[in-house]
């Protein structure tokens, strides 16, 4: 890369949060070049990432169940349900390695809180999925599919 | 069916993607609202709004080849569609209509 360097944080966060929307990060860093202003390069960062946030969500499949087997590229764009409750996705296992951590520093009695809030997560996760499972029933009206099942391969030609 | 008219915002970036022409991108058609409607412009509402448009059909877009001054990213170069043409035209006489026979913004000659 030529010239000044972005900030490395709200770089490494466009690159995580928006993978797809390439031509906009390098437009923040062409633009970049020439303003030179970190504030200015926080600033289009927030306000991305918000309006990012703010769009339609993409279809969610929890747990590769469908509601609308018929359409494929659904299939393709599935969403896994983050079963942690984590606000950041796929961060869910590795924040609780880390509180983990943290309280086997701060406090290496209280093991057993570790140990209630795994708990507590699998409980939540289990009611979490049955709800929604019989959400599905009752909005689609019809049964549920995993993963693949709907789309057999055609009988080959002959 | 009556035309469905532009925002604010959707008719200034589809003028500018017009007057940039076809070197239209983000950066560019950000400074061209910047320079000529003096509209500061925020790069991921200017995206936000194109994806929107692109959706309706009013403007399409292409990649280019990435650069290193951009960090190897491609650039997104936008196009304004006939569709987006009329669209444009349609706000243009909504707005000419409702400017029209308006006293309070007749200049008072002296």
């Amino acid at each position: 890369m030529t010239g000044p360097r972005p900030p490395r944080l709200p770089l490494a966060l466009l690159t995580w949060r928006l993978p797809e929307n390439e031509p906009l990060i390098g437009d923040l860093i062409e633009e970049f070049g020439h303003r030179r202003s970190r504030v200015w390069f926080w600033r289009q960062t927030i306000v991305a990432l918000v309006l990012a946030r703010r769009q339609p969500r993409r279809h969610v499949a929890p747990l590769g169940l469908s509601s609308d087997p018929s359409d494929i590229r659904r299939e393709e764009i599935r969403v896994p349900i983050n079963l942690s409750a984590s606000p950041l996705p796929g961060a869910g296992g590795l924040g609780l390695v880390a509180l983990g951590v943290v309280v086997a520093i701060v406090r290496p009695g209280a093991w057993w809180f570790v140990v209630a809030a795994i708990a507590g997560g699998l409980v939540l996760g289990f009611v979490k999925v049955l709800r929604t499972r019989r959400r599905f029933r009752k909005d689609s009206g019809s049964f549920l599919l995993r993963h693949g099942e709907r789309h057999p391969a055609p009988p080959p030609r002959g | 069916m009556p035309p469905r008219l532009l925002t604010d915002f959707e008719l200034m970036l589809l003028l500018a993607t017009l007057r940039v022409g076809d070197e239209a991108y983000g950066v560019e058609i950000a400074r061209e609202i910047e320079r000529t409607g003096g509209r500061r412009v925020l790069l991921g509402a200017a995206y936000t709004a194109l994806d929107r448009l692109e959706q309706r059909g009013y403007v399409m877009s292409t990649i280019g080849d990435p650069s290193p001054e951009r960090g190897g990213r491609a650039k997104r170069f936008f196009r304004v569609t006939p569709r987006g043409l009329k669209a444009v035209k349609d706000t243009q006489r909504a707005l000419v209509a409702l400017w029209k026979d308006l006293p309070q913004l007749k200049e008072k000659r002296t």
